[in-house]
């Protein structure tokens, strides 16, 4: 096996951050294992681990903030990492390029929390009214954060000027009655954390809206036409694993005399459109084949050896079928999951049995909408 | 292992000949316009307390503050600009009379976005006049700056004079905020750029309930705006009371007093909405912003607006005023038109402000920003107001002004290199080639001494692509006379002097 370290140093591998630990590591290799992106560890405690399927990966598996870090200075090429980490520790000018947004997990709000009993304080306005009254009693607003540069750029848009930042490591929410801190700027999920800890969200205190992201370093990616590739793999993977998660696939059996009549039937509503239109194949009954083909032994003959390329026969049955007042076929379709139930009706509608539905696992396109762009913003000469 | 080379931060710049030359000839000629004025010149730090800059400064400046804890725990800055330094300078060592009038210059720090002409690092010089008032003082200052450009040989600049302290007259008057206030000045110019409806809704993200009804209208009850006495501070402390606030409640309020959170609810219960008032100052911002051009036609037009709105003219009149006295400077006030809604980036001017601006630097165009800061000094702690008014030049913009008149620099290759260039035959030579060049330079001539270790028809080479006019070449017959060669580069003329008679050719008494 190639040790991590030779590919490394070949410089052509591609280093490829993903978080350990933390809130966002377990999400992570789940949300990358449902992909196709399985991450193998020789074991727990290695730092290094390999992509199953795709050799030139080293896959370097790192706090989620020191991933942006290691990819502004290069250390890493590509990495998963919080939207709201980036913001925090990469200057605007790190050199990092989002490759994939949003990507569905690890999310969260960024707030500005305040004790409860503040019942004077609902907005920033107010925050800012408290910050300066305690400025003209020569005291400072105190904010405890992990975001020091987030809370600060946020709080100073918002025209607040007189706080001091308190560095805080855990338990944020507790700082208020702990007493080191007056407000606070955290991340929260769900709320549950600070209603327990009786503070409130200010109603326009939401920082930035926060989700796990996929993050390249922008010279490696330009310099390097083999990270690229593997870089497009990967972002190929997620996004037609994305893609595919709000569709699923409905197959349904239909009566018809042809297939476009079938079809014409299926695209009556809008809800059953597809992608481009239903697929719609003949489906083989017992009776169909006993009217096509009279002799037993013949219809063996052709349950036997079921593989198309046999013209002669699929002709015959048609003809069949269409002398017996049309036959069953099967309609198949893509539809949205929100309209699923409208297409299922609509299906019932005209009357359509044993309707299936799956899942999709992956949906691609022609190509990757999300590696264009990336490409177009890394300089667009790379193919 | 690569090492990666150590790279200048971003928004810097090295500087090297003949830019660096003529950034010190630059600020060389602006200090003289400024000593000429009688101004002296004052020295503050690099470094300063944040909070110098986070009372009064505004979100502009703020935002963009080099700002740190350093070893000791303290919050300190790189100064983003000179004049709160120099205010701060007067205030914890009041002069012993007023009005002092004094120049500054160096360097100035601000976290921008870098383009052509905008930098995070950058040169200041300018000038403060603290502790007088009146038209007289803005237009010396004013005059200042334009003669300052005329000085530096820049033609293509104007001028734009406005005065903050008309829309602050109305603010004032509307019974708003200090906050509020604050915001609709610093937004004068987001106004005219982007329309009230853009401030209205960033106003709203910052305060949704601003333009929410009150509890009390909400009620059918008019809203005040003043806290009159009407008992609702007494039931809102009772019902705060019972269900447990206060030491020893359940509620607590940190370190805020239950008296404070008490008054600010009574307040927010009770007052009229401010979305009116808001209105009718967005409503006068857009008008005064369209209030611009020359002179005269502006002062007849604002007169008028704030007839309409019941305001004091006065600062009108100082203004006209002031460019009747701009024109005994013998100032050309064909470059100088009025915008009544100028507003410059920071919060604490409060009356005559101006910009100069330059035609051919595009979007980085202003080389040159002031005006009247009456209150800064009490915001930084002095026990009564001074008033006060100054500019500061943005040096690298003035640069690129005189660049941009085809005057100033010049390239390299046109530019000649001021004294001798000496160089040895041979390495035996070394020591009175180093001998040779102390005695030009004890005569006044500057001499370039050749360290290299190469060739004489390398250094030669070398010595013409710099520029040299004149070299000096020892070899082994003049060390053992005691005689230089001087050599012509243009033409290549070449004569034998004594040592002595070297100081006095160098000087120019060659001929060209």
């Amino acid at each position: 096996m190639k040790a991590p370290a030779a590919l490394e140093s070949a410089g052509e591998g591609l280093r490829f951050g993903v978080p350990r630990g933390g809130r966002i590591g377990p999400a992570a290799l789940e949300f990358l294992d449902s992909c196709g992106l399985r991450v193998r560890q020789e074991n727990e405690r290695q730092l290094t681990a390999t992509l199953v399927g795709m050799p030139g990966v080293t896959v370097v598996l790192q706090r989620a903030r020191d991933i942006v870090r290691q990819l502004a200075d290069g250390d890493l090429d590509i990495g998963l990492t919080g939207e709201d980490l980036v913001q925090e520790h990469a200057a605007e000018d790190a050199g990092l390029i989002t490759l994939y947004p949003r990507l569905g997990f690890s999310g969260g709000d960024i707030v500005v929390a305040v004790p409860d009993s503040w019942v004077d304080v609902n907005t920033l306005a107010d925050l800012a009214d408290v910050a300066v009254a305690m400025r003209e009693r020569g005291e400072r607003l105190r904010v405890a954060t992990v975001y020091p540069r987030l809370a600060q750029r946020f709080l100073h848009a918002m025209g607040i000027t007189h706080f001091a930042i308190v560095l805080t490591e855990g338990s944020v929410e507790a700082s208020p009655w702990v007493g080191f801190a007056d407000v606070i700027v955290e991340l929260t999920v769900t709320g549950v954390s600070l209603r327990e800890n009786r503070l409130k969200v200010l109603r326009n205190g939401v920082v930035m809206h926060t989700e796990c992201s996929l993050v390249g370093n922008r010279r490696a990616l330009t310099a390097s036409a083999a990270k690229r590739e593997l870089t497009r793999q990967i972002v190929e993977l997620i996004e037609a694993r994305l893609r595919a998660q709000a569709y699923y696939s409905i197959t349904a059996n239909l009566r018809g005399a042809s297939e476009q009549e079938v079809a014409r039937a299926v695209l009556a509503s809008p809800a059953t459109h597809g992608l481009r239109g239903p697929t719609v194949a003949r489906v083989y009954t017992e009776e169909a084949l006993a009217a096509a083909l009279p002799s037993h032994a013949a219809t063996e003959q052709v349950l036997a050896a079921p593989e198309p390329g046999r013209a002669g026969t699929d002709e015959a049955l048609a003809a069949a079928a269409g002398r017996a007042g049309g036959g069953w076929f099967a309609a198949t379709i893509v539809v949205r999951s929100q309209s699923l139930q409208e297409a299922v009706d609509h299906l019932r509608a005209i009357g359509g049995t044993s309707i299936s539905v799956v899942p999709l696992r992956y949906l691609f396109d022609e190509r990757s909408a999300h590696f264009d762009a990336a490409l177009a913003e890394l300089g667009g000469s790379h193919g | 292992m690569e090492r990666r080379a150590v790279e200048r931060v971003r928004g810097t710049q090295d500087y090297w000949s003949p830019e660096a030359d003529a950034l010190e000839t630059i600020l060389r000629d602006l200090e003289a316009c400024f000593a000429a004025f009688g101004y002296r010149r004052v020295e503050v730090p690099v470094l300063e307390p944040a909070e110098l800059h986070l009372r009064k400064s505004g979100l502009e400046i703020v935002s963009k503050l080099y700002a740190f804890e350093d070893q000791g725990g303290r919050q300190l800055c790189l100064r983003p600009e000179l004049t709160a330094s120099v205010v701060r300078a007067v205030v914890t060592r009041p002069p012993a009379r007023l009005p002092v009038k004094v120049f500054s210059s160096g360097p100035v720090f601000r976290y921008e976005r870098p383009a052509r002409g905008r930098y995070r690092q950058f040169t200041q010089a300018g000038v403060e006049l603290i502790g007088a008032e009146g038209p007289l003082a803005d237009a010396e200052v004013l005059a200042l700056a334009m003669q300052a450009l005329e000085r530096l040989g820049v033609c293509d600049f104007r001028v734009t004079i406005g005065h903050v302290g008309l829309l602050g007259q109305l603010l004032a008057r509307l019974g708003l905020t200090s906050r509020l206030r604050t915001f609709l000045l610093d937004s004068m110019e987001e106004v005219r750029r982007h329309g009230a409806a853009y401030v209205r809704q960033r106003l709203q993200e910052l305060d949704p309930e601003l333009f929410e009804l009150s509890a009390a209208e909400a009620n059918g009850q008019p809203g005040t705006g003043e806290g009159s006495p009407d008992g609702v501070e007494q039931v809102v402390a009772t019902v705060l009371e019972q269900v447990g606030a206060g030491a020893g409640g359940v509620l607590q309020f940190q370190r805020r007093r239950p008296e404070e959170v008490v008054a600010r609810l009574s307040e927010k219960l009770r007052r009229r909405a401010y979305g009116e008032a808001v209105e009718r100052a967005l409503a006068f911002t857009e008008r005064l912003g369209a209030v611009a051009g020359p002179a005269s036609e502006v002062l007849d037009r604002g007169g008028a607006l704030l007839a309409e709105y019941a305001l004091d003219e006065a600062p009108l009149h100082d203004l006209r005023q002031t460019l009747t006295l701009l024109e005994s400077f013998g100032v050309e006030l064909g470059r100088v038109t009025l915008d009544l809604g100028l507003s410059r980036g920071l919060q604490y001017y409060t009356g005559m402000v101006f910009e100069i601006d330059h035609a051919g630097l595009g979007s980085e165009s202003q080389l040159c920003g002031g005006g009247r800061y009456d209150d800064l000094a009490r915001a930084l702690g002095a026990r009564q107001p001074i008033p006060a008014l100054g500019f500061a030049f943005g040096l690298e913009r003035l640069m690129l002004a005189l660049q941009a008149e085809g005057r100033g620099l010049g390239t390299a290759g046109e530019r000649e290199a001021g004294g001798v260039f000496v160089v040895a035959a041979s390495p035996a030579e070394q020591s009175y080639a180093a001998k040779v060049a102390q005695v030009l330079r004890a005569g006044g001539v500057p001499a370039y001494l050749e360290v290299s270790r190469r060739g004489l028809r390398a250094s030669l080479a070398y010595a013409d692509r710099e520029g040299f006019a004149r070299v000096a070449i020892v070899g082994e017959a003049e060390a053992r006379e005691g005689t230089v060669r001087l050599h012509e580069m243009a033409g290549g003329e070449e004569r034998v002097v004594p040592l002595s008679e070297a100081a006095a050719l160098g000087r120019g008494g060659c001929s060209r």
